[in-house]
């Protein structure tokens, strides 16, 4: 198998040539290889991987042991042996190393891991090359190898004093020992861990709880502890802020050098101040700060701990409270203990005349009138014992001073005022001068009106309350219904009542109807405190409050017992009064039935006489003695006066009798027709008649022309011995009545008789001289009052007369034409 | 009853002077000469509708002029006026009121039960004849009599 013209039989095949190859391969190869590099050309790659690779000139080395089979093959196995061992040893290792991974130097094993397969695969390379002739290969193996062994060689060496330190078995017995006295202890101390664990979370809470930012850091200003109150109030977190520096993190501004403050800090063991802070947004903010110093179990200083609040806040609750002082209606004193004056506001000063630097920190007597003022310090201790907040002085008159000297009342109410100074009282002091004023007042209105009340003595004037029980009582209602006020007060209403009305349940039935009404008028027996009855007229009147509740009752009555006897006796003689109408109704239809009698009956007898009269003057009167025949003639003319006297009776009667029928009528149109009328002396005789424009009238037509008849007949009759007879009608108005008038200048009469003219059968003249019934002008004044109006005469004896008549206000009258005067009316 | 055949006019009235005079002035003025004067309502209501005394009447034997006073016995001037107007056999035939009644009532109450004239006696008998005479003349002669048709017979 190995052949001659092999290349590897150059090759040395010694021992120590090989060593010594191994030395000057390490030297040369390189250069070797540089060489061939330089010297051949794009190949040289190839070459070298082909000279490492191949057997190149050198020969096997089992030609070095001349291929005696005893000899190779001794070779052959003892490399192979170790090859094999060396391989598995660093499975083992690595094994190891996997399992105690607690081992310390583990990376030294994986090292002696690497160094033993190296030395491996260079007895495997021993075994190859007694066939091939690889021995650059080999020789790069080999020189791997050293590598290796070199390295774990000095690392082994470095790590021995280390390795000495590893604690042998006795120590670890020692150990062990102490090592379970430690594990229980500590199994102890986690059970106390894990108590003071929750304290210390509790802790942790109620730090967190509280609103100031609370910072821990050590001296070195290093942060350690940061509560949720100083992430609201910087912007950091927690995590990113332990460790940092407190300063420098919050670019603190001081009050004073921070060396003076340290000092003080450890000096006195705390500080307290404003310090001005800046925000994770760069905001800056005033806080007040206060420094802890913090002492280890040997009382060494360990740090500090901060707690900061903010004062912006408290500077606008400051204000908030300021403006709530000052905004107040009343003047308000905050006193300390000791009674000085520790705030005052602007109305304290209006009020009392003082500036505010006057008053504080002086005492609050001050303000206290002199003769009040032991008593008010007196007081004011006896509050501070047991501050509540209260009205003070109640039920008495408290006044206040000014500076000025004057006083005035006051009404004060004061509560505590818990603050870090201590507890304060505060005041609140109201001039109640108006007020007391309008109380007096009203007092006294009040007390007037209580007299007013109880001055009235004909009226019972009683308040009830909402259940009609009685609450007051006057003279009055004494006098009326005989109780004093002291039986009385408390008494229901229905006392008062008969005890008809209250089983009726009358009393209730008109509260119940004042209530709902507002008043109600009633009127009865009501009865005495000695049983005696009267008749009592009354209003009840419903009092409401301002909410519209119903408060009570005010009773006012009136004993109308004489009263109620004189309208029975009215009603009595109303009811006479009635009767006598009723009889009076009846008489007039009897007289009625009388006037037909008489128109009937009366007539029919003087028809008789003249009828036959006038027979036998007619038919016999040539049988007759002249003297017969004149008698008979007075019989004729008795006979129609007669019936002239049953006619004008029975006028008169019938105008008593008939209703007025008014309608709107010319009154000149009805003078003119009665002219027509007249008896024919009217015509015959020469008479001047003047008649003036008369205006319309609302009258009854037939009875006006009734007057118009009689006052022209009688106006043709007196003036017929007057040689140039003159009849005027006229009218004027005078004061809204419109008066006619009709004049003649006829023989007139003696006005002394003028009130007999209008009596019924009253006549002033001699029948002979003037024929006359006297019943005219009766009739004629009885037309006119039925008309509403009157009649009167002027009249002297040869000089005429003058009738004139209204006949009602002349709004009864149309409106035109209206008369003018008439001048010489 | 013989008079009663030829019965021009018939007077009503109580009153014995009345009616004399009455009867005096109608035969002075020579207007009629068949007068019946009864005395009461109830006589003049028989003889107008031929009952009681006057039974054996023939209807168709009217007067011409019934006289009527108001104030009568029995039965009054009004009572007999209604009777004679709201009968058909009688109510053509005219009727006159004589009363001395001036009164209103009686006059429309009259008319309103159709009398034919009312007029009230003067208490003057010269002017009463000279009433009765003009009457007389105008009903007796002036007027024309109403005519058969007029009168509803049963």
């Amino acid at each position: 198998m190995v052949r001659t013209d092999d290349p590897y039989w150059r090759c040395v095949p010694a021992d120590g040539y090989a060593r010594a190859a191994y030395n000057s391969e390490w030297r040369t190869g390189a250069g070797i290889v540089c060489v061939g590099d330089v010297r051949r050309d794009e190949r040289v790659g190839m070459d070298f991987l082909r000279q490492v690779f191949g057997a190149g000139e050198f020969m096997p080395h089992g030609y070095c042991y001349m291929w005696n089979p005893g000899l190779v093959w001794l070779h052959v196995l003892s490399d192979s042996l170790i090859a094999l061992s060396y391989f598995t040893i660093p499975f083992t290792l690595l094994w190891f190393v996997r399992k105690r991974r607690d081992l310390p130097f583990s990376w030294i094993f994986v090292l002696f891991g690497a160094f033993i397969v190296a030395c491996g695969a260079t007895h495997v390379m021993e075994v190859w090359n007694l066939w091939h002739a690889q021995y650059w290969l080999a020789g790069g193996l080999k020189a791997v190898t050293a590598l290796a062994s070199v390295a774990t060689a000095i690392l082994l060496a470095r790590l021995m004093p280390q390795a000495l330190d590893l604690p042998n078995i006795s120590d670890w017995t020692r150990a062990n020992v102490a090592l379970e006295s430690e594990i229980h202890e500590r199994r102890e101390l986690e059970i106390d861990l894990r108590m003071s664990d929750g304290r210390f979370r509790e802790q942790a809470e109620l730090l967190d709880l509280t609103h100031d930012a609370i910072i821990v850091r050590d001296l070195r200003d290093e942060i350690t502890y940061w509560n949720r109150g100083a992430e609201e109030l910087y912007g950091w977190r927690a995590e990113e802020i332990l460790g940092k520096l407190t300063h420098e993190l919050f670019q603190t501004v001081f009050p004073k050098p921070l060396v003076e403050i340290e000092a003080e800090t450890l000096g006195k063991g705390f500080w307290e101040g404003e310090l001005i802070h800046h925000r994770r947004d760069g905001s800056a903010v005033t806080v007040s700060s206060r420094w802890v110093l913090r002492r280890d179990a040997q009382g060494e200083p360990g740090g500090i701990l901060e707690s900061n609040r903010d004062r912006t806040q408290h500077q606008q609750e400051e204000e908030k409270f300021r403006n709530l002082l000052e905004s107040g209606p009343d003047a308000m004193v905050i006193v300390n203990k000791r009674g000085q004056i520790q705030l005052i506001n602007a109305q304290t000063e209006k009020l009392f005349g003082y500036s505010r630097e006057e008053l504080i920190g002086m005492r609050v007597e001050i303000l206290v009138p002199q003769r009040f003022q032991g008593q008010h310090s007196g007081h004011r201790e006896e509050y501070a014992q047991s501050p509540q907040p209260r009205s003070m002085g109640a039920g008495l008159d408290l006044y206040g001073r000014r500076k000025d000297g004057s006083e005035f009342p006051v009404e004060i109410s004061s509560s505590p005022l818990e603050t870090s100074e201590g507890t304060l009282v505060s005041s609140a002091i109201r001039d109640v001068t108006q007020r007391k004023k309008l109380a007096e007042e009203f007092l006294e209105h009040e007390m007037r009106f209580r007299m007013l009340i109880d001055a009235v003595q004909d009226y019972a004037i009683v308040s009830l309350d909402a259940g009609g029980l009685v609450t007051t009582w006057n003279t009055g209602a004494q006098r009326l219904k005989g109780y004093n006020s002291e039986e009385i007060i408390g008494q229901h209403v229905s006392r008062f009542y008969s005890r008809g009305d209250i089983e009726e349940g009358k009393p209730e039935k008109k509260l119940a109807e004042a209530t709902a009404s507002g008043r109600v008028e009633d009127q009865g027996w009501r009865v005495r405190k000695d049983g005696s009855r009267f008749w009592s007229e009354g209003v009840t009147t419903a009092l409401r409050g301002q909410g519209g509740e119903l408060i009570g009752f005010v009773k006012i009555d009136k004993d109308i017992s004489s009263r109620r006897a004189s309208e029975e006796q009215i009603q009595k003689l109303n009811a006479e009064l009635m009767q006598r109408v009723d009889e009076l109704a009846g008489a007039n239809r009897e007289l009625e039935s009388f006037s037909y009698s008489v128109s009937h009956d009366l007539r029919a007898p003087l028809r008789h006489m003249d009828g036959f009269a006038r027979i036998l003057r007619e038919e016999y009167s040539g049988a007759m003695p002249v003297e017969a025949i004149r008698y008979l003639d007075r019989i004729l003319t008795a006979a129609t006066h007669m019936g002239q006297l049953v006619d004008d009776l029975l006028n008169l009667a019938r105008i008593g009798r008939t209703e007025l029928k008014r309608e709107k009528r010319q009154i000149a149109g009805l003078v003119k027709q009665v002219m027509a009328e007249l008896p024919a002396e009217a015509q015959e005789r020469s008479i001047e008649w003047r008649i003036e424009p008369l205006p319309e009238m609302n009258c009854d037509p037939g009875l006006v022309k009734l007057v118009f008849a009689n006052l022209l007949a009688n106006a043709v009759k007196f003036t017929r011995n007057q040689a140039s007879a003159l009849i005027e009608v006229g009218s004027r108005v005078t004061d809204g009545q419109l008066t006619i008038f009709v004049r003649d200048n006829g023989v007139g009469f003696d006005p002394q008789y003028a009130d007999k003219l209008f009596g019924v059968f009253q006549r002033l003249h001699r029948q002979e001289d003037f024929e006359g019934t006297g019943i005219g002008l009766v009739t004629v004044q009885r037309i006119v009052r039925r008309h509403g109006g009157e009649i009167w005469v002027k009249s002297q004896v040869d000089a005429g007369a003058t009738f004139f008549f209204t006949l009602g206000p002349l709004s009864q009258s149309s409106d035109e034409p209206r008369t003018k005067e008439i001048e010489h009316a | 009853m013989h008079e009663t055949e030829t019965v021009e006019i018939l007077l009503v009235e109580d009153n014995p002077a009345d009616a004399e005079l009455a009867l005096h002035a109608l035969k002075k003025s020579k207007v009629a000469n068949h007068i019946l004067h009864v005395r009461d309502g109830a006589e003049a209501l028989d003889f107008m509708f031929c009952r009681g005394a006057y039974c054996g009447r023939s209807e168709e034997n009217r007067p011409v002029l019934v006289l009527l006073d108001l104030k009568l016995p029995k039965l009054d001037g009004l009572q007999v006026l209604k009777q004679i107007k709201s009968d058909p056999r009688t109510q053509a035939i005219p009727v006159i009121l004589m009363t001395s009644s001036k009164e209103e009532s009686d006059m429309a109450a009259g008319y309103r039960l159709g009398v034919n004239s009312y007029i009230q006696k003067p208490v003057n008998f010269g002017e009463f004849q000279e009433v009765v005479r003009q009457l007389g003349m105008y009903w007796l002669l002036v007027n024309t009599k109403p005519p058969a048709a007029a009168f509803q017979t049963r």
